[in-house]
């Protein structure tokens, strides 16, 4: 899963761009879609800029683990529970290369993940709604990994090289993702009339806090012109929502679900489908803390490190323990 | 073994469920770690294994489906058994406990797998034959994984230390019953030295000192077994029967 644009983190005063040479030279070498290295000069609002944004990402990856790990051990099917895992696995390793491109940028993992548990760093705002259902497993794929794609693809061609060759796997992987939460929610839609149902009830839920994903309107997005300068960010997030809009109506269609939006109707003259009001003072409190799970997921997480921290602690005198042994060797050699 | 499956040459049913069950229970309890892993490498790697022995619990599983020929499929097999049906090694249903635990049931079993999967390779079961040769290959990964995590533990803190020994202690009386387990086709006083070998060398080298074999109360182990099993099965099959004849 992935990032979310939240535009809340880096301060107006940091993100001004002086021109002076060095910042000249630096933007012109984007012009030109050069990609940026880790070894190569950057702007501090720039770097900070993207820890900000790939740990937010890897955050999201390894807090979005635990709605769908939930129903692992209960999928209802050894072919539907072994594809599960598999996609649950693929997180965790999204969550791995993305802290490791982040941690080009000069930051520990350790110090990002203390940031995570203390509540400092933000994840994507979906992952604090509940899974209340199987049928969420395949909703999710299909249209939460259907709109981190939309949000995803353009990363692939994002200024830092890193972040930009981990996109590309990354985002290789989510289709697949898609692709098999399509499959669920199709079969379900073909099922039963209980497992029509489940779909039904399933896509009522999370088809607003879908289209929260792509973050504020454009106009309450003060740092878009800025990523979009250094080659962060490519689209806009109100774009990047149409888009998705317009790509999952008919989808939603074809598996005979109603969206739970009225105002969705064909616009002839935009070429776009209109949709409802998002609500954004939902939106905020979920981002802020109050969403229905947040309190669960961070908790989670940070029950799962300190449960862990024995055996990371064991790895590491395990490890001094054969270095000091290996020393002795070599020094009576 | 049936007639019908000596003249076929092909091993029991019930061979073929002890393999299968035993893989799925365990790999039931690997999944649950799935997100809650004690560093994110170790998640990830804890979930390979898992999805290692579910994948042979599927293969086995559609491999009985297919000789019984009554209908079953691997779905019906794992989610529409009672729990009394099931023939799994009862190590593999004790619940996760900590990470040691986890790893030393993962380095006990592995190190059962291996020559299981060894000896069928060879065997004049085809199917079966095909599906050990590449079990035994994810096997002897699943130890080597796991062994390494038993001798950084015990060769590690005094925490890991007290905790390795605690798991082995709790873990270590059920393996009679491991080792007693028929499996058609295979020498099982050969498997069992091997099993040996394997958990001695690695004891050795993890500097553990406890004895392999211990004195334990069966019946006190059976009904524990037993009640995991339960509670395992309960949840996995919660959904499947909440919608008999459902297609997913």
């Amino acid at each position: 899963m992935y990032t979310q644009a939240l535009d809340t983190a880096i301060n107006a005063n940091t993100t001004t761009v002086t021109v002076d040479s060095f910042q000249k030279t630096f933007l012109e070498r984007i012009a030109r879609d050069e990609k940026i290295e880790p070894q190569d000069a950057m702007p501090e609002a720039y770097r900070k800029t993207l820890v900000r944004q790939i740990s937010q990402h890897a955050h999201s990856e390894i807090v979005g683990m635990l709605p769908e790990g939930g129903w692992i051990t209960r999928a209802p099917s050894l072919k539907r529970k072994e594809i599960l895992l598999a996609k649950v696995q693929d997180e965790g390793g999204h969550g791995l290369y993305l802290y490791s491109a982040a941690e080009t940028l000069g930051v520990t993992r350790e110090s990002l993940v203390d940031a995570l548990h203390s509540g400092k760093a933000k994840y994507s705002s979906i992952f604090n709604y509940p899974t209340e259902s199987w049928a969420d497993i395949g909703i999710i794929g299909w249209l939460v990994d259907g709109a981190a794609i939309m949000n995803q693809v353009p990363l692939c061609r994002c200024s830092y090289g890193p972040y930009a060759r981990a996109m590309i796997r990354i985002c290789k992987e989510e289709s697949f993702h898609q692709r098999q939460g399509f499959d669920i929610v199709r079969s379900l839609c073909e099922g039963t009339p209980a497992q029509k149902a489940l779909a039904q009830d399933s896509v009522n839920r999370w088809w607003w806090p879908t289209l929260m994903m792509f973050g504020p309107h454009d106009s309450d997005s003060p740092n878009t012109e800025q990523a979009t300068d250094w080659g962060i960010k490519r689209i806009s997030n109100d774009d990047l929502r149409q888009k998705f809009v317009d790509v999952t109506v008919p989808q939603a269609k074809f598996l005979g679900l109603t969206l739970p939006d009225t105002a969705i109707a064909w616009n002839a003259e935009r070429g776009h489908y209109d949709f409802g009001k998002i609500d954004w003072d939902e939106f905020w409190r979920v981002v802020k803390g109050d969403g229905p799970c947040n309190a669960e997921r961070v908790a989670d997480r940070v029950t799962a490190f300190d449960d862990g921290r024995w055996v990371r602690e064991a790895d590491a005198a395990h490890a001094a323990k054969v270095a000091l042994r290996n020393a002795q060797v070599t020094a009576t050699v | 073994m049936t007639v019908t499956e000596l003249r076929l040459n092909v091993v029991s049913d019930a061979t073929l469920l002890t393999l299968a069950d035993t893989c799925l229970l365990w790999g039931h309890r690997l999944s649950e770690w799935c997100g809650h892993g004690p560093a994110l490498e170790e998640d990830i790697a804890l979930t390979n294994t898992a999805l290692d022995v579910i994948g042979q619990a599927r293969a086995l599983l559609q491999l009985a489906a297919a000789r019984r020929g009554d209908g079953a499929t691997e779905d019906t097999l794992a989610y529409f058994r009672e729990p009394d049906a099931f023939l799994n090694v009862m190590l593999a249903a004790l619940p996760n406990g900590d990470y040691a635990c986890t790893v030393a049931r993962s380095f006990l079993l592995s190190a059962w797998f291996v020559p299981v999967w060894a000896s069928l390779a060879q065997s004049a079961d085809r199917p079966l034959a095909a599906l050990a040769a590449e079990a035994v290959k994810e096997s002897r990964m699943q130890l080597r994984h796991a062994s390494d995590w038993v001798i950084r533990f015990g060769d590690g803190s005094d925490e890991s230390r007290r905790r390795i020994d605690a798991a082995f202690a709790g873990l270590l009386p059920y393996c009679d019953e491991l080792l007693g387990t028929p499996v058609d086709g295979t020498d099982q006083a050969a498997r069992t030295l091997a099993w040996r070998a394997t958990v001695q060398a690695t004891f050795d080298t993890a500097t553990l000192t406890q004895p392999i074999s211990v004195v334990y109360d069966a019946n006190l182990l059976n009904i524990t077994a037993s009640e995991s099993r339960v509670t395992l099965l309960a949840e996995m099959q919660s959904l499947a029967r909440q919608h008999p004849g459902a297609v997913w």
